[in-house]
């Protein structure tokens, strides 16, 4: 399915300058429907390009990055359990100081 | 799947589904922006001004970053309210101030898509560069900073040093100063002179700052930890009041940085990201900064405890200027007041009082560099505060200092 991801607030730094971006990825991960965790860890193996402790702390998202969902801020969806659908929207903003 | 009819509604209008949490409060986009905009206005309004017969202009200084990109958004839009308004502004004229960091960081892009930010909108502009605290024209004089037995002294520069271009003296100012804690301290010491010049230059008696919320409470655990204690107040209050005639003042206080980024997503507010010295470090590199410790420390706690920064800001705003501050010596590189006991807590690395060190510089001045005349040397450990005095213990010897550091 079809994913279009978003970078800013810095956070293109980390992949490569790229602000927008569609990607494709299986509908499922294990045999459960693909999450938004699913799709974290593909970023961090297929578009990463800096250090992962950049992008990611402990089994989640580094604390200081805004994940929105369609808009929405995830913590009022499932936050990382969210399950996607295609041609979803996911926005990650940096709210740190200089990237 | 319509996941937005799952979503509870938004805690103010209880109508529509909410679209992002605040701390524990959730509201709808509409609701959000309201409550946004309402705290932006209700500080900046409520904000004091220097006492002048005419209303004061505003200088907005804008880095490029999140921040202050809603800060130029925001003021432009309550200096220039809809038609239908017939409120008196508050402020006179507004001017946007960029300090351009090309030198240090060299992103001829970023410092272009700032300059197009900044075209959009009808104010006068200033630009100013970190190297023009080299400026020859501006300055006739530059000090170096040079230890030895007798403990710290800046001395007037040798005249040929002094003819490297402003842009080489930056550099190597930031070359000489080994900890990249030292180095993101001197920047915004160098970029706090600037925004006074700027605004005195062009008759601005309010300047307004970007830092947020969150941005304040990394400070103020930060400054703690520099030792700038006694100075706290005045580097992360409403308003700085330290300087007489040009009032620093911060109305994005009362907003968190995660507030700040979604209002620019919401309003398609772009923003330019400016490397720090720390950019891109991490648990292992030798650039992690106590800079960057303290922003993910807080960010961190704030993920399982929502009301830490709240907590820390609020704490923070309760603490009052010491009575002396106002009247206590000005450091000679930050300009803030030196705490009393500022050479005290270092007395184990420095020495006797001015006085005293001069009076033996003169009786034993053959311990002394040759290539410097003693009378040129003054014994600054009673001159600076005491977090300026550990960037000087963390600076090479004979390291140029910017023009505005005089003695």
């Amino acid at each position: 399915m079809n994913i279009n991801v978003e970078f800013s607030g810095g956070m293109e730094l980390l992949f490569g300058g790229v602000a927008k971006k569609t990607i494709q990825i299986s509908p499922t991960f294990g045999g459960n429907p693909a999450k938004i965790s699913d799709m974290i860890i593909w970023l961090k193996d297929n578009l990463l390009t800096e250090n992962v402790d950049l992008f990611i702390q402990g089994d989640s998202i580094r604390p200081g990055i805004l994940v929105l969902i369609n808009e929405v801020d995830w913590e009022l969806e499932d936050g990382p359990e969210y399950e996607l659908s295609n041609n979803d929207t996911i926005t990650f903003i940096s709210t740190l100081h200089g990237g | 799947m319509e996941s937005g009819n799952q979503r509870v509604t938004c805690i103010k209008c209880k109508v529509l589904p909410s679209d992002i949490k605040i701390r524990q409060a959730n509201f709808c986009k509409s609701c959000f922006q309201l409550n946004f905009i309402t705290k932006f206005k209700s500080n900046l309004a409520r904000s004091a001004a220097p006492q002048t017969e005419k209303r004061p202009n505003l200088l907005v200084a804008f880095s490029g970053g999140n921040s202050s990109r809603a800060l130029l958004q925001l003021c432009s839009d309550f200096q220039t309210p809809g038609s239908g308004t017939k409120l008196q502004q508050k402020y006179n004229e507004m001017l946007i101030l960029h300090l351009d960091e090309s030198a240090i960081f060299e992103d001829q892009d970023a410092e272009k898509s700032i300059m197009e930010i900044i075209e959009k909108y009808p104010f006068k502009c200033i630009t100013k560069k970190l190297e023009d605290v080299f400026s020859s024209s501006r300055y006739s004089k530059f000090v170096s900073k040079t230890t030895n037995s007798k403990g710290l002294f800046f001395s007037h520069s040798l005249e040929k040093e002094t003819n490297e271009s402003p842009k080489d003296l930056l550099v190597k100012l930031f070359e000489g100063i080994k900890s990249t804690t030292s180095k993101e301290y001197m920047l915004e010491c160098i970029k706090h002179h600037l925004l006074l010049e700027a605004a005195r230059e062009n008759g601005c008696e309010v300047i307004a700052v970007g830092n947020s919320a969150t941005r304040i409470a990394v400070k103020s655990i930060l400054m703690t930890s520099e030792g700038r204690g006694f100075s706290l107040p005045f580097d992360v209050g409403a308003e700085s009041t330290l300087e007489e005639d040009v009032y620093i003042v911060r109305p994005l206080r009362s907003s968190l940085s995660k507030e700040i980024v979604y209002y620019n997503n919401l309003l398609g507010l772009e923003s330019v990201t400016i490397p720090t010295f720390s950019t891109k470090a991490n648990a292992n590199s030798k650039i992690m900064s106590l800079g960057y410790l303290t922003e993910n420390f807080i960010s961190g706690l704030d993920l399982e405890y929502s009301a830490t920064v709240p907590t820390v800001t609020s704490t923070v705003g309760k603490l009052k200027v010491n009575a002396n501050a106002t009247t206590n010596k000005k450091c000679l590189i930050c300009l803030a007041p030196i705490g009393d006991n500022a050479s005290t807590w270092r007395k184990n690395v420095t020495i006797d009082s001015l006085d005293n060190t001069l009076k033996e510089l003169k009786d034993d001045s053959s311990k002394i560099d040759e290539n410097i005349k003693d009378e040129n040397l003054v014994n600054v450990e009673n001159s600076l505060c005491y977090s300026c005095l550990s960037l000087a213990s963390d600076t090479e010897n004979d390291t140029i200092l910017p023009g505005f550091v005089q003695i």
